[in-house]
């Protein structure tokens, strides 16, 4: 084919293109192109896919990008490397700085030599005609562009047309679909988008006989197209992976480094072991140096590193938990050596692709980490974007909106969908999304994924500015690995401040000296207790009620069976949950095979772990590594079908030249597909069972203060309210916040919580530290109005903490002084310091005349105030307001479900989290905990049940609760029949 | 001076019971008066029945289900009550002439100096009782005393005690020098200037009556001024510490009356085209200037109003420099007011065009030739008149 299409909108520029980037290039393959070029809109943000997947279609794939600026608008491909990097450099300027028509002109100028550019603006192209060869510039000639007027200037000026078609659809026809996109993003109705001038009928993938027709009266348009593809090359994208660099360090260099600072971290890792042990550590190390030698990775593990030590407390998740190197350096803190971690699904000499070491650090220090990398590798680091496509929902939801649709209407018909009845309008409504679903809305940031390179990031991919103030790049993670950079995930992790804050507690009211890098309670008794019983709420990773049960199965508190419990509560696994449960209690098993028995014999015969699919492929079916590894990777993806199928039939092909019987290998294979979810290596789940003991132990031995810092740090699984009737169970008492003895966050000291100013909403934080700051440098406050003159709060801060009780310590010892009398005198303070008493007679203005008797608030109305100011309930539990329900004779307790076997009971319950799944015929059902005054209690709503009692569900609170007590495998779980619940009468 | 005599009429959910009269198939039920559409939408009036199950105004209708799930939602029909509510103030401007629309179903009227003509207040309520039934086929409450807080507290009160039966007894007089002692133990709310307070937009207002526990009139009579004052601001002081004592010394102010021509149109299929809008708004201005010429009449304000289908009502009022008569001379105008109001992608449900200022000629008459477009719209109302209407014009001419 002698022409091709060199200007072409894919889903990728910002609303404005219609069509995937899979359509287009088997579009381009069916009519026999040999190149394709993808110009998005401002942006390369699906340049490496597209690179990927034109390679794949055996076409030619160039590197472009349509600069479209308020009054300039033209096209720019790249001929090489050099060309792609001023490119990115532009779009990062026009991004992070805006530009102007001349600003751009001025920049596209200076790469005359590395681009090739075409627009149909006149002057820019005289302009740009003084520097580029007539090669490399081109009038762009469109059908429906009222362009081809200008032939004769264009051999005046002897510049050269091209022909394109500014592919903006897929078909014929779809202009409506475009307009849509416009009116979406304009916010705007249908009838008030204007196209001309950016769009035309003709905007749209021709055939061959149409493109020819349209252009027969200049056939050189139609020739240039190919002058142009063969100019451009994009061979060399994607071939090398950028590494950050360590202070300039080489290869070697920073290969002395880090062997270097691995044999200085001996002593501290290693100390104390014998030297049969420490023989196996240094084979270890030297044998995981060399392989990271060998592939350059030195200076990615010493910035790793080096990001680590800016914070304390840290914990490596993923693949890198099993390496040694990370072990020694501090970034894991798991031994790999002790509990048997697999090296090679993190490195090995055949991977090809990059090491990916993600870190979790405690969620309030990781802000402080991304300044520390942004700040140390300035203008060498962004972050990773996600990038937020038109999807079901929200392509149906802005559709409506350019309908006019009222707001609530669609919020009730898409949170019904598909089984609401809906009208011919939204019928209509509904296949527009569907046209539309794809198009990329914005971009957004990555939650931790930053990129370091060795030079100018804005020479590796256009870098934005995110609205949270940082840059981030154009590409999504999976973009990012094709393009080469290498990622190291940053992340936040609540539970890492939760074990922080209660070790220092507990250091400073015990004298203790516990050093979270070095502290392991895997064989603490205690520790171990709580994990075999499940009562584990506010520990992490192991708190949600599905968890809890699943402990309360498996009784086991070994650090290796709670490793498999990590992994076997992912969906992946989950429905091995109570084969696994059983088999750690003892129950015999039989391998599949005798040939899987030393892999699968520390999961009980069954596949938890990701390595263990790639170990299982090569024993049985004789992969190598790197074919082991993609076949693990090929599960975790979407649309794996046909790769799957490859796979498949290798596997069994191998199974079968080894003599192995088809039931079996069937069985493996279907072990093997359960991966298709989301699941661990074992490396991640030994990392993150390692932090879940350290919380066990902090909450076994001092649960006032590991409560509080779990409910400080908030963003657990469960309310405050629910953690603090936990606490109280484990016998701690709640005291409630006080300007005289509250801190911000809650705190715990012994055998007591003391209520955080936090807590109480509304109160400024510059207010809080305002009283804790006056009250340590003045002492106490006296009295209320003392309190509001040292502080300083606002009118409604006073208000609010009064009603919140907070001046509780003001009421003298015998709380002689009135609640509301505290608040009059909030109100005095104000109406003297506004001036609002001057205008008063002298007679009324006195306060000594007789004070008329304040009528003191009822129970009801201060209950109601704590639960509007604090979320929930702080100085009582919710049941204390339903002693009349719990002690009625037919209302059983959960903690008595054990002796209840199969019967039919009554229980009070607080709501307190539920958890929706779908049963195998696909309809709802419900797993919800409720609580009363001796224990949480799991419950379960089958279908008839949740479809019965979901609204009473949803709006929380107190219920009375009926159900046949079940068990399974010693947890128990209550089967609902019927629900009431209460009203909030305190309300 | 002469004791003044207020009555208070109340048509208790007024809308509620005009459905009623339209599809007596909900009388006795839960009803509540909210757009349909939406869970969130708040309910604009609830029937007693539903009052009774705890649904109360300004509730979102999915909260009311979940409470009652027999409540029936029925679609507000505000043009209606607008209108049942302007024949009510005809039927009652034949009476009396100092009455003073509240709402739409709630009426003050000054009874002072009618003894004579219609015999006591108790008789005279019970005739506009009469009245109500026979032409309207309303039931209300009615309370008497010597001021317009007074009588409404004693008007609410009589349905709060008995919210199914209207009879004779929903008529209470509170007699000069009770008004203290009958409004002590009632909930603060019926002072007039507490519900204000109590629905401004700042929460500091809403908040001081359940902050400083006052939930009674006879907890604010306690309060000397120094205490209101702290509480309420100067300002407000005054009128609590009175208000509380039963004093009440605002007048019944009537209604100003202004003629105006008025058009409106429903929209058949809710639209947000703004084509199709701008056409509608044509033909209401056409329609309006016609019956401005038919009348002879000029005006100088013209006021747009739209309702999209959210039921959200916006409108917008231009005041002209000169006075008008014909389509041509604000179109310009009234597009640009409609393409201001109209900023949102909502679909309008309902359009309307007031011409207020109405007066007529005092403009010269021209000594030169009319101008074209004068004279087509003279002839086209010539031809209007000539064929009762039925003449139509393409709108390319119009343009």
């Amino acid at each position: 084919m002698n022409y091709c299409q060199l200007h072409v909108h894919s889903v990728y520029s910002p609303m404005k293109g219609l069509s995937s980037l899979e359509w287009l290039c088997e579009r381009a393959l069916k009519l026999g192109h040999e190149h394709i070029a993808l110009t998005d809109t401002n942006g390369l943000y699906g340049i490496p896919h597209f690179i990927n997947l034109a390679r794949e279609y055996g076409l030619i794939p160039i590197i472009g990008c349509e600069v479209v600026l308020e009054n300039l608008r033209l096209v720019i491909l790249c001929r090489n490397q050099e060309g792609f990097r001023r490119l990115t450099r532009l779009l990062t300027r026009y991004h992070q700085d805006g530009l102007s028509r001349d600003d751009c002109l001025e920049l596209v100028a200076k790469m005359s030599a590395e681009t090739i550019v075409f627009s149909d603006d006149k002057e820019a192209l005289l302009f740009l005609g003084k520097v580029f060869k007539k090669e490399a510039l081109y009038y762009e000639v469109t059908k429906g562009m009222a362009t081809n007027k200008d032939l004769l200037w264009l051999k005046e000026q002897q510049i050269k047309p091209l022909a394109t078609s500014r592919i903006h659809m897929s078909k014929k026809g779809e202009d409506f679909y475009y307009r849509l996109l416009r009116a979406i993003d304009d916010n705007c109705t249908i009838e008030e988008i204007d196209t001309s001038g950016e769009h035309s009928t003709y905007c749209y993938f021709p055939n061959n006989s149409e493109f020819k027709r349209w252009f027969e009266l200049i056939p050189e348009a139609l020739e240039n197209t190919k002058t142009v593809a063969r100019l451009c090359r994009s061979d060399w994208f994607g071939n090398k992976l950028i590494f950050p660099s360590f202070k300039g360090f080489n290869p070697e260099e920073a290969s002395l480094a880090l062997r270097q600072k691995c044999l200085d971290q001996l002593d501290w890792r290693y100390g104390e072991v014998d030297s049969e042990v420490l023989d196996k550590v240094q084979e270890r190390l030297s044998y995981e140096l060399s392989i990271i030698e060998a592939k350059d990775f030195s200076n990615y593990f010493l910035v790793v590193d080096e990001f680590v030590s800016q914070s304390g407390i840290n914990c490596g998740r993923g693949s890198g938990a099993a390496s040694i190197v990370c072990y020694l350096l501090g970034i894991t803190h798991v031994d790999p050596i002790k509990h048997n971690l697999f090296f090679e699904r993190f490195l090995n000499e055949f991977r090809v692709d990059p090491p990916d070491i993600d870190v979790d650090f405690p969620w309030d220090e990781r802000d402080d980490i991304l300044d520390y990398v942004f700040e140390k590798y300035a203008g060498r680091a962004a972050m990773v974007a996600n990038h937020n496509f038109l999807r079901d929902r929200s392509a149906i939801r802005e559709v409506a909106k350019v309908y006019g649709i009222k707001e609530d209407e669609i919020s009730y018909i898409t949170n019904r969908l598909p089984r609401v009845e809906i009208d011919s309008t939204w019928r209509q409504i509904i296949t527009h999304a569907l046209k539309i679903e794809g198009c990329l809305r914005h971009l957004s940031v990555h939650c931790g994924g930053v990129v370091v390179t060795p030079g100018p990031i804005e020479d590796y991919a256009p870098v934005e500015w995110a609205t949270k103030g940082v840059p981030v790049i154009q590409w999504e993670k999976d973009q990012t690995e094709i393009a080469g950079l290498v990622k190291i995930d940053l992340l936040g992790n609540r539970s890492l401040a939760v074990v922080r804050d209660a070790l220092n507690m507990a250091n400073i009211n015990y004298q203790k000296n516990y050093d979270y890098r070095l502290f392991n309670p895997v064989d603490d008794p205690k520790t171990k207790e709580m994990m075999k019983l499940g009562t584990t709420m506010g520990v992490f990773y192991v708190e949600s009620p599905g968890t809890r049960l699943y402990l309360q199965k498996q009784r086991s508190g070994e650090f290796e069976h709670n490793t498999i419990a990590g992994s076997v509560i992912r969906p992946a696994a989950r429905r091995f949950a109570n084969i696994i449960a059983e088999r750690i209690n003892g129950k015999p098993f039989e391998h599949f095979h005798p040939i899987l028995k030393p892999i699968l014999d520390e999961t009980f015969g069954v596949l938890i772990y990701q390595e263990q699919v790639t170990q299982v492929a090569m024993v049985m079916a004789d992969f190598d590594v790197i074919e082991g590894n993609d076949l693990r990777k090929v599960l975790g993806k979407k649309h794996k079908e046909k790769k799957l199928k490859d796979y498949k039939d290798k596997f069994f092909q191998g199974a079968f030249d080894k003599g192995i019987d088809k039931k079996v290998v069937d069985d493996v294979w279907a072990m093997i597909l359960s991966f298709a979810g989301y699941s661990f290596c074992k490396p991640h789940s030994a990392s993150y069972c390692l932090v879940s003991y350290k919380a066990a132990y902090l909450k076994a031995h001092y649960p006032a203060e590991f409560m509080a810092a779990v409910i400080s740090n908030q963003g657990g699984f469960y309310n405050s309210t629910a953690y603090l009737e936990e606490a109280r169970r484990f016998g701690v008492e709640i005291l409630p916040p006080d300007i005289n003895h509250s801190e911000n966050h809650y705190v715990g000291f012994k055998n007591y919580i003391r209520t955080g100013l936090m807590q109480v909403k509304g109160i400024r934080t510059k207010t809080i530290e305002k009283i804790i700051f006056e009250r340590r440098e003045n002492g106490l406050f006296v009295d209320v109005a003392n309190f509001l003159k040292r502080v300083e709060p606002t009118f409604e801060e006073a208000r609010i903490l009064a009603k919140a009780r907070a001046y509780n310590s003001l009421r003298g010892e015998a709380k002689e002084t009135a609640l509301v009398e505290l608040m009059w005198e909030v109100y005095f303070h104000y109406a003297e310091k506004k001036g609002s008493l001057q205008y008063l007679p002298e007679a009324d203005n006195q306060l000594e005349k007789v004070k008329p008797k304040m009528r003191e608030y009822d129970s009801l109305q201060l209950v109601d105030w704590e639960h509007e100011h604090m979320g929930g309930f702080v100085s009582f539990s919710s049941w204390q307001l339903y002693r009349h329900v719990l002690e009625r004779d037919d209302v059983v307790r959960g903690i008595d479900f054990p002796v209840l076997k199969d019967k039919y009971v009554r229980l009070f319950g607080d709501f307190i989290t539920s958890k929706a799944t779908r049963t195998k015929k696909g309809d709802t059902m419900l797993f919800v905990s409720f609580s009363d005054d001796s224990a949480v209690y799991e419950t379960v709503f089958f279908p008839e049940a949740y479809y019965a009692f979901r609204d009473l569900l949803f709006l929380g609170g107190a219920f009375l609760v009926e159900g046949q007590v079940q068990e399974d495998l010693g947890s128990f779980v209550l089967q609902v029949t019927n629900l009431q619940r209460f009203a909030q009468n305190w309300a | 001076m002469q004791e003044r005599t207020i009555s208070y009429l109340n048509i208790p959910s007024f809308p509620v019971a005009l459905e009623r009269i339209q599809d007596p198939r909900l009388k006795e039920r839960e009803i509540a008066i909210a757009p349909r559409s939406s869970d969130r939408a708040k309910i604009w009036s609830v029937s007693p029945e539903a009052r009774e199950a705890g649904i109360y105004k300004g509730m979102p209708v999915g909260q009311a289900k979940r409470i009652a799930p027999s409540l029936m939602i029925v679609d507000p029909n505000p043009d209606l009550y607008k209108q049942v509510n302007r024949k009510l103030e005809t039927a009652i401007k034949n009476w009396l002439p100092i009455y003073e629309f509240e709402r739409e179903g709630k009426i003050y009227l000054d009874y002072t100096g009618f003894r004579r003509l219609y015999g006591v207040a108790e008789d005279f309520s019970l005739q506009l009782k009469r009245l109500l039934k026979n032409d309207f086929s309303l039931d209300c409450s009615l309370g008497h005393a010597a001021n317009k807080l007074v009588a409404k507290a004693a008007a609410k009160e009589v349905i709060r005690e008995s919210p199914f039966q209207f009879s004779k007894n929903s008529i209470l007089r509170i007699k000069n020098g009770q008004e203290e002692r009958f409004l002590q133990p009632l909930e603060a709310d019926v002072l007039p200037i507490v519900r204000t307070l109590k629905s401004r937009r700042s929460t500091r207002t809403q908040n001081i009556f359940a902050d400083l526990n006052l939930r009674t009139v006879a907890d604010l009579a306690q309060l000397d001024r120094l205490y209101l004052t702290v509480a309420f601001g100067p300002f407000h002081a005054e009128t609590i510490y009175k208000m509380a004592r039963g004093v009440d010394p605002r007048p019944v102010v009537p209604p100003k009356l202004e003629p105006t021509i008025f058009c409106e149109e429903h929209l058949e299929n809710e639209s947000n085209n703004i084509f199709d809008l701008n056409y509608k708004v044509e033909n209401l201005l056409d329609d309006l200037c016609t019956r401005l010429r038919a009348m002879g009449q000029f005006s100088d304000s013209l006021t747009i109003g739209l309702r999209y289908s959210d039921y959200k009502y916006v409108e917008k009022k231009k005041t002209f420099k000169d006075v008008f008569q014909y389509q041509h001379q604000v179109a310009k105008d009234l597009r640009k007011l409609f393409t201001h109001i109209l900023n949102r992608r909502v679909t309008v449900r309902y359009i309307s065009l007031e011409a207020s200022g109405l007066r007529r000629s005092e403009v010269q008459l021209s000594l030169f030739e009319e101008s074209k477009q004068l004279s087509l719209d003279s002839t086209l109302d010539s031809l209007n008149e000539k064929f009762q209407g039925k003449v139509m014009l393409g709108r390319k001419l119009l343009a």
